[in-house]
């Protein structure tokens, strides 16, 4: 159980590092000089862009530069940003909130379309009902997040007029703004994902329904409904903690869009700001965090469904 | 064991579910054919040039002239998209091609060799499945210029461990049959092996896989270019489309009709085709 | 007996099959074939007996080089053979030749049969055109394939054809020794004979070496000259098949052969099981390998491990300290 666990403990930080890899050299072998970003239009004057370049370090050699800025991100340290000045860390720990409250108001909406809908299927699968919820989860997993976003704006913001089109407003500032705001992006979120919690839910119902203690159940004369909360629970919660370990990467890929789409000025909204003003201690330091923070999620949650899972700790062997 | 009359059985039973195979199954085929002639033969579809600006006629709400009316510069929407299939089609295809050609002979080494080979591999997959997709994506993209090329390259980078995995699985399996070890005995090289004897008894798990990643492509593309990180203007694209569809949302809020059902309906019919090939190729049944 | 069958075609000397399970050499060991010394004479047909998990198919891999052993040298017309080296392989591979025993996966689904068939000689020889489709249909005469089936696919023939399309690719290159691995245990018994046949009568006519690997004791003591006994990844008993069958002088093979439901005068079905359960590979008794289920088991047998030696005369070996029927030549009269 334990080598299991240092197992996939080794295994999360080898790919963290990897990823660092990745993105620093991603962004550092791009064309074009990152002094040119600091400097903007008085970048061409030769004597200052030397200058600049050997106060920040650039005329070192790549692999000298990497580790000078994985040795700060080991120690804290993720470097300023090129535009503001402020320290990388400090910018995205003021918008990691939003996106976290984003994240998790759309896995709560999605949960809550696709349980019911899942159950129903599960009940007559093969049958029409099964046929239209397993076309539409389709219908869901094809449409894009932005697509989906737009049309709630057209919509709830422009046709009815029901809530606002897009922004962010603190909590501290007008909570019931804030809440309003968060309506539609988190929607918009939450139907994707319940397309894919949908199949999850179905399944593990069909799974738990071929189970022999399922006649006495239905025999029983219990609903549905009764079954999942009895039976059914256990078994899709540990599903569901293996589909949430796989989506959480789609979940953030969704996030930054719909951020864009809904000016929610999230952790996605900096990547994509860092990106065009070109702030690249910024843009590499936030991918870092959030690709980090992915490979941390996935791992605990690993872990956590080893503990939940009896079969998983038999076949780890109890260290 | 399997007997031969069983194995017959089952492939009459495929034979008449594909010609049985549902209507929402052809509607996709057609649509399917639509799009990849659009972006074959663009001049067919048009409507009138899609780059002529007419500054008399912007944002006009669709008509029988123009039929989902004109754009911010008074160009034919619906002669845009028909021009716009093309980049993202070929995106979307090429793609996933590329992401075969990477992603399939690493899972052929990583089942067949195991070991050292297959622990580096499946590595290299953990790390780019954990990596957020679209932040791969926007990282590259936003660093080097948005061009055919790249798109195709960063899209397949972040799918091609969806190959990896679903062939090795299947060679795991495969390189214990007899045949495999026949072939061993035949002197066959361990390349020959598996590209000749195992590969082409994966191609089934391939070709699902390739139809369900076009979709996912397409899905990548779309958003990277709404983000303003797709193909340049003024070269029309589907997602670009939907940015201006968006400033322009309160005076022409039917103008993000046309560029949404353009992608809504590539995406769902190749993923309904993809289901639909999954289906009846077995793949998910005999998981289940 | 005639010179020309004493003749050694294959000799396995010490070898032995070792699994490591666990990382980090802290895991533990599985013992699946252990000092396997074996000799195969020319024109034969060799049997290796025992039941699933013996080792038998360990062994069969083995010779068949598709597997590497742990420890032992295997020689081919008394020359060592070389695995590393890629040339001598395929020499070894033109020699020696394997049929499996489902014959279902052992042709590949998206191949021809004379495709399936050509490959040996193809790869081995680099034979193709006139001269090799020649060979092919003489093969397939031989094996007695129809030409219809010739162009065919496996979904689309029966088990029987497939093992015969599975024959005749191993016995295209002409090889000295034909490994059969368990090659009618996935056929229908109205099949089982015929597939049989063609192989003894293979084995008349070309003067074929068949290493017979089998769990059914039956076919194998009536298909077989000589006959090995494994257990626990042991060989325990070798012998001529039709003495060892009348006089087993292993209480392993005696219990085997006693299993083996018969007829009796009377018109009843008679059989004996035998008791207790087989141990685990990972862990094989100390001593004897056969000593837990033993009905002959002396103090000797739980700590000294038998070794396979002559027993009335240089035809039969047996590993046994107290032999039933034979007096042990080396190891003195039991202490028992």
């Amino acid at each position: 159980m334990y080598t299991m666990m240092l197992n996939k403990l080794l295994r999360a930080v080898l790919i963290i590092f990897l990823i660092s890899i990745v993105i620093f050299f991603a962004v550092r072998m791009a064309p074009g000089d990152p002094v040119m970003t600091v400097l903007g239009a008085i970048g061409n004057n030769p004597e200052k862009v030397e200058l600049l370049r050997n106060q920040m370090g650039l005329n070192d050699p790549l692999f000298v530069q990497y580790f000078r800025w994985i040795g700060g991100v080991l120690r804290g340290d993720f470097g300023v940003s090129m535009i503001s000045g402020k320290p990388v860390l400090e910018i995205i720990m003021s918008r990691i909130g939003a996106s976290i409250e984003l994240i998790i108001a759309a896995i709560l909406i999605g949960l809550v379309i696709a349980v019911p809908i899942g159950i129903i299927a599960s009940t007559r699968p093969g049958k029409l009902l099964d046929k239209i919820c397993t076309t539409i989860s389709i219908l869901g997993m094809s449409t894009p997040v932005f697509l989906i976003g737009l049309l709630m704006i057209t919509l709830f913001a422009v046709q009815w007029q029901w809530l606002p089109a897009s922004g962010y407003v603190a909590w501290s500032e007008d909570a019931g703004m804030h809440v309003k705001l968060l309506i539609m992006p988190a929607t918009a979120l939450g139907i994707f994902e319940a397309a894919v919690f949908f199949r999850f839910v179905r399944n593990g119902m069909l799974d738990v329904m071929r189970e022999p203690f399922m006649e006495t159940a239905r025999a029983k004369g219990l609903s549905p409904f009764a079954i999942f909360v009895k039976h059914g629970f256990r078994n899709t919660l540990l599903t569901f903690m293996t589909v949430l370990g796989l989506e959480i990467g789609i979940l953030v890929s969704g996030t930054v869009i719909v951020e864009q789409v809904f000016s929610w000025t999230g952790i996605g909204w900096l990547v994509l700001n860092s990106v065009s003003t070109r702030d690249y201690t910024l843009l590499q330091g936030t991918v870092l965090f959030v690709s980090a923070a992915v490979v941390i999620i996935n791992l605990l949650l690993n872990l956590l469904y080893a503990f939940l899972d009896p079969r998983v700790k038999t076949h780890g062997g109890r260290g | 064991m399997r007997s031969g009359l069983q194995l017959q059985r089952t492939r009459r039973r495929w034979r008449l579910n594909r010609i049985g195979g549902g209507v929402l199954v052809w509607i996709s085929f057609v649509i399917i054919a639509l799009y990849l002639l659009m972006a074959l033969f663009p001049t067919w579809f048009y409507a009138y040039d899609p780059f002529a600006i007419d500054a008399l006629s912007p944002l006009q709400a669709p008509s029988f002239k123009h039929i989902f009316g004109t754009d911010e510069y008074g160009r034919d929407i619906y002669s845009r998209i028909v021009d716009g299939a093309r980049d993202t089609i070929f995106i979307g295809l090429g793609s996933a091609i590329l992401a075969m050609i990477i992603g399939v002979p690493l899972g052929l080494i990583a089942g067949y060799y195991r070991g050292k080979a297959d622990s580096v591999i499946s590595l290299i997959v953990d790390g780019t499945l954990s990596f957020p997709s679209m932040l791969l994506a926007i990282l590259v993209v936003s660093a080097w210029k948005p061009s055919a090329i790249t798109l195709i390259v960063v899209i397949a980078l972040v799918n091609f461990p969806r190959f990896t995995m679903i062939v090795r699985g299947n060679v795991l399996s495969l390189r214990e049959r007899e045949y495999v070890m026949a072939a061993r005995l035949s002197g066959l090289s361990n390349s020959r092996i598996m590209f000749a004897e195992i590969l082409p008894n994966c191609v089934t798990p391939i070709i699902v896989q390739a139809s369900l990643l076009v979709g996912n492509a397409i899905v990548i593309e779309t958003g990277l270019s709404y983000l303003g990180l797709g193909l340049q203007p003024p070269d029309p694209s589907w997602g670009g489309m939907l940015t201006s569809a968006q400033s322009y949302i309160y005076i022409a809020p039917w103008y993000s009709a046309a560029p949404g059902l353009a992608i809504l309906l590539a995406v769902f019919a190749v993923n309904i085709l993809g289901d639909y090939l999954s289906d009846k190729m077995d793949v998910r049944r005999r998981m289940e | 007996m005639p010179e020309t069958t004493q003749q050694i075609v294959l000799k396995l000397e010490g070898i032995s099959k070792t699994y490591h399970t666990g990382r980090l050499g802290s895991g533990t060991s599985l013992k699946a074939v252990q000092d396997v010394n074996l000799e195969i004479r020319r024109g034969e047909i060799f049997g290796i007996v025992g039941e699933s998990g013996c080792g038998k198919s360990t062994v069969a891999k083995m010779v068949a080089q598709l597997l590497p052993q742990t420890s032992g040298t295997i020689y081919l017309e008394q020359e060592p053979v070389e695995l590393r080296d890629r040339k001598k392989l395929h020499e070894y591979r033109k020699k020696v030749q394997m049929v499996f025993q489902d014959p279902y996966s052992s042709l590949n689904p998206k191949k021809t049969i004379r495709q399936s068939v050509l490959m040996p000689l193809r790869s081995l020889y680099g034979m193709s055109g006139r001269e090799a489709d020649a060979r092919f249909e003489r093969m397939m005469e031989l094996v007695g394939l129809p030409k219809r089936l010739h162009e065919a696919y496996p979904h689309e023939m029966s088990g029987g054809q497939l093992q015969r399309a599975a024959i005749a690719r191993a016995l295209i290159v002409d090889p000295l020794v034909l490994i059969a691995d368990e090659p009618i245990a996935a056929l229908d018994v109205s099949i089982q004979s015929q597939v049989l046949n063609l192989m003894s009568d293979l084995q008349r006519e070309i003067g074929l070496t068949i290493l017979f690997i089998s769990h059914d004791l039956r076919v194998v003591e009536q298909f077989t000259d000589r006959t090995a006994i494994m257990y626990l990844g042991n060989v325990v008993e070798v012998g001529e098949t039709k003495q060892l069958f009348r006089y087993p002088d292993h209480p392993y093979t005696r219990a085997l052969i006693r299993s083996i439901p018969r007829l009796d005068s009377d018109g009843e079905g008679h059989f004996e099981v035998l008791e207790g359960e087989v141990p685990s590979l990972y862990n094989i008794p100390q001593g004897c390998p056969f000593h837990t289920r033993c009905a002959f088991r002396t103090d000797r047998c739980l700590s000294v491990k038998p070794l396979l030696q002559p027993v009335g005369g240089e035809e039969r070996h047996v590993a046994c300290h107290h032999p039933l029927h034979h007096e042990a030549q080396t190891s003195g009269a039991d202490a028992g």
